[in-house]
């Protein structure tokens, strides 16, 4: 079962992220997905057999704004579309420090968004703090 | 001169009277046209005058009574009311009901009715040939009053309520009406007025008129009855006057005419010579003046084109600048991805594989971290530099000092209560960014606490003086100072006077203060000396001082 989706395109940001929630022993709960239509054909059980059922809705995705083909923007658009989806919370992992960016993901429905960080003392492990908080503590309907 | 003068003047004189005599001549013999001519204008506007009075006045009043009172059959109504009319129309000396070709009721002042009785037989025959039954229109025919006056009987037509033909006849005498109308008029003119081929009036100057005068004659038309045709004549009292007058006029003008040409003359002898060196000048100055216009007109079409040649370099170089800050903004922005790569792997590699690696490996591993850093504080950097060109200022009064209090605070919460000493004098409230000036003195004061010799707490004083409209604010320090010889490339960006180990930064700060500063108008600098601390300046314009009108008033 994955309770997190990483939307990454970036490999070196995938590999840091994948140690953090290996030294934290959340590997087992992380999905990582390379690109916004990967992530779309997971949701929606693409490739799936008859009568098999789509996988259970993760507690949240993290999602990366500049990837090819599907972007972060996509994504998050079309997940907001689906009655199914429009309630997973989607965090918003990006390089980008603009606000207009900020503004314009908040307004597509994102619930939160966090800027890429490098601590050299804890490499990639914002995001086990991000993932411990809407693992552990968030809830939805 | 004055001899030449004075004969010039004799002659003009003589000129002039022989002019005066010729003028006289002229008018004599264009007096008779000219009175003529007169009695036309005088007998073209007194027809003018009659037509208009007499119809909206006179036949205008009557067609007003008729609509109102024209209905009226019963005689204690209608006599009461006739009279009235009669009493506030002179002119009108009877008014008479006529009900199917028969008179029914009378009323008159003077002998107009006994008239009216007496023509009873004409009345109606024009009646029955002039007007329907029925009709509302009016008709006018002249009659011959008992006194020999002549009076127009004017036939106006009404509807009645039983269908009958009735109509109402009015008998008017113009004589009593034009006696009004042209009693203050033209005098010294004899006047006659026609109505129609009759004579209904003579003023007193046309009964002594001779026979043989030309009459000057203006017909007019007024309403539905014949023309009015008036006939002026000059008397001999206005041709006298204006005989007399003549020579009169003709000596004044000739002396006048003399005098003024003589003038002229003794004007133009006396000045000639000025006159010529004024013309020899005027052609200097009128040479100039064109050269002036041309070289101005050269001018202005100069600097529309430099304005014009302005405007298309600031917007290009405006664009330029644009890019190079988006350019910048972008490189730095997409550095920072690789390079937060080269940092957690280098991190990773520290923590994960650090015991496989000797002391030289860990050091090597140790400078990619560090210069991945350095890096990454540039970019931070280049971005906060490139921010400050680029924010808008939104100026507004600055408490500096609370700012510099606040900031006091922050250093020594940072670098340790005792790392710095401060001593902070009265601070004037600044006009400029809130924002910019935090940097500005945030800037200057952890430079001042971070360049000191290792181990020593230095002191920093902040003060500031009044210059004139400007406010200068300074930050003083006891550090290690500068060489004067470079206190110009301080404020440049990414200058650096000491190693980059040696202390921490990477060249931005100074460079961002001054550009703030420039930005609010005003201007940053630095004195100091190598080993014996560093002031640096920073003036302000005071509040509105360079850019609003306020201020001069106060000044």
């Amino acid at each position: 079962m994955s309770d997190l989706l990483l939307v990454e395109d970036n490999l070196s940001d995938v590999m840091v992220a994948q140690r953090a929630f290996r030294l934290h022993g959340l590997e087992h709960r992380v999905k990582i997905l390379r690109d916004g239509a990967e992530a779309l054909d997971y949701l929606n059980g693409a490739g799936l057999e008859e009568g098999e059922d789509p996988p259970p809705l993760p507690k949240v995705v993290l999602l990366d704004l500049r990837m090819p083909r599907v972007d972060g923007r996509a994504v998050l658009r079309q997940l907001r579309a689906d009655a199914r989806m429009k309630e997973v919370p989607i965090v918003i992992v990006s390089s980008s420090r603009a606000e207009s960016d900020m503004r314009e993901c908040y307004r597509m429905g994102a619930n939160s968004f966090v800027v890429k960080s490098f601590d050299p003392k804890r490499p990639g492990e914002y995001l086990v703090d991000v993932a411990r908080y809407w693992l552990n503590l968030n809830r939805v309907p | 001169m004055r001899a030449g003068a004075f004969i010039s003047t004799l002659v003009i004189a003589g000129l002039g009277a022989g002019a005066s005599l010729l003028f006289w001549l002229t008018m004599q013999s264009q007096q008779t046209s000219e009175l003529e001519r007169d009695a036309a204008v005088i007998a073209s506007s007194l027809a003018h005058v009659v037509g208009t009075q007499i119809e909206e006045q006179e036949l205008g009043a009557l067609r007003r009574w008729v609509a109102a009172f024209g209905q009226e059959s019963d005689p204690k109504e209608w006599l009461p009311k006739a009279n009235l009319f009669l009493a506030d129309h002179p002119a009108f000396s009877a008014l008479a009901r006529i009900e199917d070709d028969r008179i029914a009721e009378v009323t008159a002042s003077g002998d107009g009715g006994e008239m009216l009785r007496v023509l009873e037989p004409r009345t109606a025959e024009l009646i029955a040939d002039q007007i329907s039954p029925g009709e509302s229109e009016s008709s006018v025919g002249p009659i011959r009053m008992p006194d020999g006056r002549i009076a127009l009987a004017i036939r106006v037509a009404t509807p009645s309520v039983d269908g009958g033909a009735r109509k109402i006849v009015a008998v008017f005498v113009p004589e009593i009406a034009l006696d009004r109308i042209l009693e203050r008029r033209a005098r010294s003119y004899a006047i006659r007025v026609l109505c129609g081929a009759e004579e209904v009036y003579r003023n007193a100057d046309a009964l002594g008129a001779p026979d043989d005068v030309v009459w000057a004659v203006e017909t007019v038309r007024a309403g539905a009855g014949p023309d009015w045709s008036v006939m002026v004549h000059a008397t001999e009292l206005a041709a006298g006057e204006i005989r007399r007058k003549a020579p009169l006029v003709a000596l004044v003008a000739g002396l006048l005419i003399s005098a003024l040409i003589a003038s002229l003359v003794h004007v133009s002898q006396t000045s000639r010579a000025r006159a010529a060196a004024l013309d020899y000048a005027n052609i200097g100055l009128r040479e100039q003046i064109r050269a002036t216009t041309h070289g101005e007109a050269e001018i202005r079409g100069l600097n529309a084109a430099l304005e014009a040649r302005v405007a298309e370099r600031t917007g290009a170089l405006q664009e330029t600048i644009a890019e190079l800050e988006t350019f910048n903004y972008s490189v730095s922005h997409d550095l920072r991805s690789p390079l937060g790569a080269i940092l957690n792997f280098a991190a990773i590699l520290a923590e994960d594989y650090g015991e496989r690696l000797d002391a030289t490996g860990r050091a090597y591993l140790e400078r990619i971290t560090s210069s991945a850093t350095g890096v990454v504080s540039l970019m931070d950097g280049l971005l906060a530099f490139s921010r400050s060109g680029r924010e808008e200022i939104h100026k507004a009064r600055v408490d500096v000092q609370r700012l510099v209090e606040s900031l006091r605070d922050e250093q020594l919460a940072a670098r340790g209560a005792g790392s710095c000493k401060f001593q902070i004098g009265d601070l004037p409230p600044a006009y400029a960014d809130p924002a910019m000036l935090r940097l500005i003195f945030s800037n200057l004061i952890s430079n001042a606490c971070k360049f000191v010799r290792k181990g020593d707490s230095p002191q920093v004083e902040i003060g500031s003086r009044v210059e004139g409209n400007d406010v200068v604010y300074f930050v003083r320090d006891t550090g290690i100072g500068f060489d004067m010889r470079f206190a110009e490339k301080l404020f440049g960006i990414f200058e650096r006077l000491h190693a980059g180990e040696e202390y921490e930064g990477h060249g931005v700060g100074l460079a961002i203060v001054a550009r703030l500063v420039r930005r609010h108008g005003g201007r940053a600098w630095a004195e100091g000396a190598v080993g014996k601390g560093a002031t640096f300046y920073v003036k302000l314009p005071a509040q509105n001082g360079r850019d609003g009108n306020v201020a001069f008033l106060y000044v």
